[in-house]
């Protein structure tokens, strides 16, 4: 029955996924809008991530349910995990685990010990099917699931495969737990889907739909599937409204569960995922372990939450920010105390006038995320600032760079880093780039490439002199309110969120003047992150319908429900 | 718990250190130790050499140490046997009554004779300030130094071995790395160079917060310890000469041992060098009581024979042959003379509350309510029976 169910299941993931994925027209025109029958057109498929995935489950079922599964891996795109999202299908080998993760959480949530707490409908008698209980099971949790009520044939297709295993194992909750995997292994959960549907106010154009915009709102602000409240203002109708778009902007926001959404944005923008594969020399760094990796993870998204969220500081202040966090283990890093009375692992720190570190580039997180294993990248650490700070990408060096002064560590004539990086750099089809980048990071100089502070390298000074824009500055000290006055910073935050919420490189000339808008209004406004949030979020253009590129195939259209368990149709 | 609890809620203010101020202060957590003996052999770790021309003591010959005149053959094979290994147990029990453990009272049995170290070379002090008595140190610098706990124990194998190389060192010690444990220093001053003051004093304190290791095994510099009040601790008057810190004068030092019994040392003396990564490498020194001794040897019963391959006995009878301080009327020796020798990373100190950083090398007190006992119940030395004034059973923590 398990082979059964699972070849089923990934015949309807893999086509539906690739079918959503494929339609494409103009910009919000709408395809048979004049149509008798009103039709939805997929505009995009946005693929869960980890994090995603995990808070939905949490949300639905408790924080206690355990996922075991190994995520495939995310694609960036344009700067961000987001936008790549939305390009990304799902492998055999992934849906492989995708159906061990539904099977898993099937069977603790639906267990003795829970099954009263989500199952309330009771089956007349355990060991059979009950399809009016199955049916009632698949509706509450899909709507939740797929985050839009399920069509009749959804339904039917899940009673029907719940009542086949209920049968071959003589018990009703066997079959449950067939059904419930069966909605945790469908694309319409494992993806966003992004519909729209013909605009009623405007003729020939289209509106996305209630649900999308729920959704929207909730993966931006919350990072999860929308509630309760917001699926019924989107079954209402309410989210096609300002005022109704305007009161959940205002509750998400004020919810303390904004900071899971604000630390996913940041997770992603800041490309925490690095993590899972940057190495260190553990001969060079052998304070580097899992622990400081974990510890660096959690400093930086406290600091910004902290700021940004609970202060509703000045967006710019990231940079220059000398208050932090620390435990005990980068209390080592950092060769700080770990001090203070209140508080569990984590204490609040505020780095002495006289030390080097201000702000977030300074943190273990930036440090060594980009940065060689045995030695320091000023070029890697600009490249990384003008992409996730600055909006500004730097092109990928040719194929035959050589690069063999700069790996010599122990040149004795060229001591630091700056020194062979800047012999290196003499060549002229380097000096380009190089130029652009590697002031910023040789003012980081001072910090290994794990982050630890040193003065010295090979036993001289480090110089930390650079200049950007035509501004001199010294150090890490330096940099940041060079950063800070620069309007590219607020430029960039601003056009990241939107493309984050949206899940595409806003490149159109409405999105330019919309961002510039936005721009003015977050700098007006003393860059309050939030505040920005929740002006893109309230605001028509976050909902507008943007169809996907002209190289894609010939639009198609589908109708809203998905039928991705329909092959399993009377198959036991 | 209950006593944590209560130490937990104690604030910042109840701790009663002093207002002294340092001009400086240097901290570090002792990331090795082992006792301070020379190894005189080229190469291994067990080999014949200047120290011991013989080589290790051999093996320990079970089957013979068991056989008492109380004992059958079955009996002892019973207790060789693999499958059921009660040598742990019944290990100590081969004196001349079958109620008599050679443990606690290791004069019941005759000597089982060491190889005592015979070679010129060992490390350590001059403790009487007598060159023309004791070793000389490897390099031949120093002449006249006390170390007769290595002349004693130092051919038994567990502590044969290049520095940090024996098994003593590498696994025993390893608890410790392991979090067991910790020993903190704190080094601090009054005068304007870390380097060179006259008037330093240092501090041994003990932690809870357990070292750490990095990637590669070693222990990490650092981090931040709390200092433990209810745990062994003391101050020595110190001076610093070119980064080596040294004892002013010979002093009593209280430090943490093996096993958590306290190493009080008399006449002590400590050396310590810097090193240009910040860590320090160096040397405590002095007379202990050989009845602390013998408890720290003999604490682990047969645990020990069997690991660390040492005749507990013949270590009894061989710290009595080789003390050289404090006689009594009758004229043995009670203190032996002895060095450990130690590592240490650069840390952090901190109050026991972490309420702040502790950067003057002071005893730091906790109000008596809130004080939890000292974790080992174990007797003054002075009020423990020793081999010249009651041959009684020497109390052994049980417990292991």
């Amino acid at each position: 029955m398990r082979s059964l169910l699972l070849a089923g299941l990934s015949a309807a993931v893999l086509t539906g996924a690739i079918g959503l994925a494929s339609c494409a027209t103009s910009e919000g025109a709408a395809p048979g809008a004049n149509t008798a029958k009103a039709e939805a057109v997929v505009i995009a498929t946005r693929r869960l991530n980890e994090s995603q995935y995990r808070a939905t489950i949490a949300d639905l079922f408790g924080a206690d349910i355990t996922i075991n599964a190994r995520f495939e891996p995310e694609m960036r795109s344009h700067g961000l995990l987001a936008i790549g999202s939305s390009k990304l299908s799902i492998t055999t080998g992934g849906f492989e685990q995708y159906y061990a993760a539904g099977r898993g959480i099937s069977e603790q949530v639906l267990d003795a010990r829970r099954r009263d707490k989500f199952a309330t409908c009771k089956p007349a008698d355990i060991k059979t099917a009950d399809d009016a209980c199955t049916a009632a099971f698949v509706r509450e949790y899909g709507r939740k699931l797929f985050r839009r009520p399920l069509d009749e044939a959804e339904v039917a297709s899940r009673v029907t495969l719940a009542r086949s295993g209920a049968t071959q194992a003589n018990d009703y909750y066997a079959g449950l737990k067939l059904a419930l995997t069966s909605l945790l292994t469908s694309p319409d959960f494992l993806f966003r889907v992004e519909t729209a549907e013909p605009d009623p106010a405007r003729r020939r154009q289209l509106r996305l739909d209630g649900y999308t915009k729920a959704q929207r709102l909730s993966y931006l602000l919350w990072n999860t599937a929308p509630d309760e409240e917001l699926l019924k203002a989107a079954e209402s109708g309410a989210l096609h409204t300002q005022e109704g778009v305007d009161a959940q902007v205002a509750r998400l926001t004020a919810s303390p569960r904004l900071e899971a959404g604000v630390r996913a944005f940041f997770t992603d923008v800041m490309q925490l995922e690095l993590f899972e594969t940057v190495t260190k020399d553990a001969g060079v760094y052998p304070k580097y372990s899992q622990g400081v990796v974990d510890s660096a993870r959690e400093q930086t998204l406290r600091t910004l939450v902290d700021l940004l969220v609970a202060k509703k500081g000045d967006f710019r202040d990231i940079f220059t920010t000398q208050d932090t966090y620390v435990d005990r283990t980068l209390a080592a890093v950092y060769r700080v105390p770990f001090l203070g009375t209140a508080g569990g692992t984590w204490r609040p720190y505020r780095h002495p006038d006289s030390a080097d570190q201000a702000g977030i580039l300074t943190q273990v997180t930036f440090l060594s995320l980009f940065g060689h294993p045995g030695r320091t990248s000023p070029t890697k650490r600009g490249v990384a600032l003008n992409e996730i700070f600055l909006c500004q990408e730097t092109p990928l060096p040719p194929d035959d760079v050589d690069f063999t002064i700069l790996n010599e560590t122990e040149n004795p004539l060229l001591k630091t880093v700056r020194a062979r990086l800047l012999a290196h750099a003499t060549e002229p089809s380097c000096a380009g780039c190089h130029n652009l980048v590697d002031p910023i990071g040789l003012s980081l100089e001072r910090f290994d490439s794990m982050g630890q502070p040193r003065p010295y390298e090979n036993g001289e000074l480090i110089d930390v002199t650079a200049e950007l824009d035509g501004v001199k500055f010294v150090g890490a000290k330096g940099l940041g309110p060079v950063l800070r006055n620069n309007p590219k910073i607020p430029a960039c935050v601003v056009r990241n969120v939107y493309a984050y919420g949206v899940g595409r490189d806003p490149v159109s000339e409405w999105e330019k003047a919309y961002l510039d808008g936005q721009t003015k209004a977050f700098t007006s406004g003393g860059h309050v992150l939030p505040a920005m949030m929740a002006r893109i979020a309230g605001s028509p253009e976050f909902y507008r319908v943007v169809l996907p590129s002209a190289e894609a195939p010939a639009p198609k259209t589908k109708t809203v429900a998905a039928k991705p368990s329909e092959s399993s149709k009377g198959k036991s | 718990m209950k006593k944590l609890a209560a130490l937990g809620v104690a604030s910042a203010a109840l701790f009663t250190a002093t207002t002294a101020q340092a001009a400086w202060h240097r901290a570090y957590v002792f990331s090795n130790f082992e006792p301070a003996f020379y190894y005189g052999a080229k190469e291994g770790v067990g080999n014949p050499g200047t120290d011991c021309p013989l080589g290790s003591m051999p093996d320990n010959d079970w089957k013979k140490m068991l056989w008492t005149p109380w004992r059958t053959e079955a009996d002892v094979e019973k207790i060789m046997n693999p499958e059921g290994p009660t040598r742990q147990r019944d290990g100590g029990f081969r004196g001349p009554s079958p109620d008599i453990s050679v443990y606690a009272q290791p004069w019941t049995i005759p000597d089982p004779g060491v190889f005592e170290v015979s070679g010129p070379h060992a490390y350590g002090f001059d403790l009487d300030n007598n060159p023309n008595t004791g070793f000389t140190s490897p390099d031949g610098k120093v002449k006249g130094i006390d170390n007769q706990y290595y002349k004693a124990i130092g051919c038994f194998s567990t502590w044969r071995g290049p520095t940090w190389e024996g098994h003593h060192a590498k696994y025993v010690m390893e608890t410790m790395r392991d979090g067991s444990f910790t020993v903190l220093m704190l080094v601090s001053g009054p005068g304007n160079d870390p380097d060179n003051d006259p008037n330093a004093t240092v501090a041994f304190y003990q932690s809870r917060d357990k070292i750490v290791k990095d990637a590669t095994g070693n222990v990490t510099g650092d981090y931040t310890y709390r200092v433990e009040p209810s745990m062994l601790q003391s101050t020595v008057a110190a001076k610093v000469t070119n980064g080596v810190i040294e004892t002013r004068a010979p002093s009593h030092i209280n430090v943490r041992s093996v096993d958590n019994i306290p190493m009080k040392i008399e006449q002590g003396r400590m050396r310590f060098e810097t090193k240009p990564d910040g860590s320090i490498h160096g040397f405590i020194g002095g007379y202990r009581a050989v009845t602390d001794m013998y408890q720290e040897l003999s604490n682990g019963g047969a645990t020990y024979e069997l690991t660390m391959l040492m005749n507990t006995p013949a270590v009894w009878y061989s710290l009595q042959r080789n003390a050289d301080w404090k006689p009594t009327a009758s004229g043995q020796k009670t203190y032996i003379s002895m060095a450990y020798r130690y590592d240490g990373k650069p840390a952090i100190v901190a109050m026991p509350d972490s309420s702040r950083q502790v950067t003057v090398a002071e005893i730091i007190t906790a109000p008596v309510a809130a004080t939890p006992a000292a974790p080992t119940a174990q007797a003054p030395a002075a009020d423990r029976p020793t081999a010249q004034t009651a041959p009684g059973p020497i109390a052994l923590n049980t417990a292991r």
